[in-house]
């Protein structure tokens, strides 16, 4: 079933494949300049949102959700496929920037830094921590849903941030981003350790499991 | 149910926003085509919908062909061709890529099929779904629901947008598929005339509820119409009366015993046969009386 779910997206979509060709060859253009761990793991990411959302967006367009859901399939396996799908795609597009980025002639990494396995695990990470909050808003609310649940994440941080501000009486927005590459690298780094890999892998995939009984419950109680 | 229904309804219940399906409940026996009438806003879609579980009733049970339509969900629509009352396809890819797409969830597709009947319906396979008219549209979505060989065939207004030939072919079709025993349709539409030429059962949706359901040449044989002064009213026996309205020359009464009606009122009143726009009228858009 989930090969045939997986066909099917290929054929009804397969535009959306073909769009996301122009970040391949950007990365193979900018990878004289780029930092081979950062950017291989970044556009893993993008992709598989690209993918999630881009998947849910036509699906509203065309109000097509209710010819998937009418076919001999469970919700169950809809969603599962969904989650498949993503972190194929995702995976999928980290490979293929690797690859790109390792035969180019210009490529500044190294073949070695691009296939370091700390960075492919932080790109396992990345990826799977997208689709885990992506998806559950993609699935019941349809991408204006991903939308809201972004923008009322940001206004969360924007409120902590200004509540921060205001305790400690200064606008530190340069120690947010200080920070957020601080637990970057340390995350990066950390992953050489192999506890530390495991126990964040273990921590992924149960939100990952989270997010798919999330979903579950959602699209259960979707009426199309 | 018995093992041999299509389809059996019972109790369904749905809230939304300022509409419920109440307690809704009929069958359809196999190898029968049932019809769905009402208003439009009555609840049809509502009903199609919980059927093909695309919503969830807040109470109920749906069989088809004796198996819960959630417990055996992949099994059931194996067996289902769906006609939708908006067609969703997906519009900047070819009918041809969405036979490939989708025909294979289905077990019996059949391109040889798809093929006949695109060419018999004239539809251009290699262009996008976006192009063709709504007829068009739902040309395709019945090419789509007859090429698997299904079992039963659930179409929601599928004649709306249909000019009067294709109409009449379609419903010649659906005829020639229940020489197939194993056949069953369930249709529903606001075309009464349509439900006239080939309907087997009637369920009539009022507000959300069943109104009646029963053997549409039980009704048209039994059910009539009496026209005259508004005293004759007062002489039908509520038990036989579903539906009146006033007019212009007195009022039309609609009955569900025409031999009752006709010992009740005496010669004076006008006594039709019913048809089902008047069934339909008078217990939607008249005083509907309970049964």
């Amino acid at each position: 079933m989930l090969r045939k779910l997986f066909m099917k997206d290929v054929i009804l979509n397969g535009k959306v494949f073909l769009g996301l060709l122009w970040l391949f060859v950007w990365v193979a253009y900018a990878a004289r300049d780029l930092n081979g761990a950062g950017m291989a793991t970044v556009l893993g990411g993008v992709a598989a949102t690209l993918m999630t959302v881009t998947l849910g967006a036509r699906e509203e367009r065309f109000h097509a959700a209710a010819v998937s859901l009418s076919l001999p399939i469970t919700r169950r396996e809809f969603v599962r496929y969904r989650y498949l799908a993503g972190h194929l795609v995702g995976v999928a597009a980290f490979i293929l920037t690797c690859v790109l980025m390792a035969i180019v002639p210009w490529s500044k990494p190294t073949a070695a830094q691009i296939f370091d396995p700390r960075t492919m695990m932080f790109a396992l990470v990345a990826v799977s921590l997208t689709i885990a909050f992506g998806l559950p808003f993609v699935l019941r609310f349809g991408v204006v849903g991903l939308f809201v649940g972004l923008g009322s994440l940001q206004l969360i941080g924007l409120a902590t941030f200004l509540l921060g501000a205001a305790v400690s009486g200064a606008l530190g927005i340069r120690g947010v981003f200080v920070a957020c590459e601080r637990i970057i690298i340390s995350t990066h780094q950390g992953l050489g350790s192999a506890a530390y890999a495991a126990e964040l892998l273990a921590a992924v995939a149960l939100v990952t499991w989270m997010s798919y009984r999330v979903s579950l419950w959602l699209i259960e109680r979707r009426d199309l | 149910m018995t093992p041999d229904d299509a389809i059996e309804v019972t109790g369904l219940s749905k809230r939304f926003k300022g509409f419920a399906l109440k307690d809704v409940s009929f069958r359809l026996p196999r190898g029968y085509i049932g019809g769905l009438i009402g208003p439009n806003g009555a609840g049809k879609t509502t009903i199609i919908k919980i059927i093909m579980n695309l919503v969830r009733p807040d109470a109920g049970a749906v069989k088809v062909f004796g198996l819960d339509h959630r417990a055996h969900e992949v099994e059931v629509k194996s067996r289902i061709g769906f006609v939708y009352d908006v067609p969703g396809f997906w519009g900047d890819i070819s009918l041809n890529a969405h036979r490939r797409a989708l025909g294979r969830f289905y077990p019996r597709w059949n391109d040889a099929v798809f093929d006949r009947l695109a060419s018999e319906f004239e539809l251009p396979v290699n262009k996008h779904f976006k192009a063709l008219s709504h007829g068009m549209q739902t040309k395709f979505a019945l090419v789509m629901a007859l090429s698997h060989d299904a079992d039963l065939l659930i179409m929601d207004e599928p004649t709306a947008g249909l000019d009067p030939l294709f109409r009449r072919d379609l419903l010649q079709r659906l005829s020639t598929l229940l020489q197939d025993e194993r056949k069953s349709v369930l249709f529903s539409t606001h075309i009464t005339s349509d439900l006239a030429r080939v309907a087997d059962f009637i369920t009539l949706i009022r507000k959300g509820e069943v109104a009646l359901s029963l053997p549409k040449d039980e009704l048209l044989d039994r059910w009539a119409v009496a026209r005259g002064d508004a005293a004759m009213l007062g002489r039908i026996d509520p038990a036989i009366l579903r539906g009146s309205r006033r007019r212009a020359f007195g009022v039309e009464a609609l009955v569900s015993d025409v031999n009752a009606l006709r010992r009740a009122i005496g010669p004076e009143a006008v006594v039709d046969k019913a048809t089902l726009d008047d069934v339909m009228v008078l217990m939607t858009a008249g005083d509907a009386h309970a049964a």
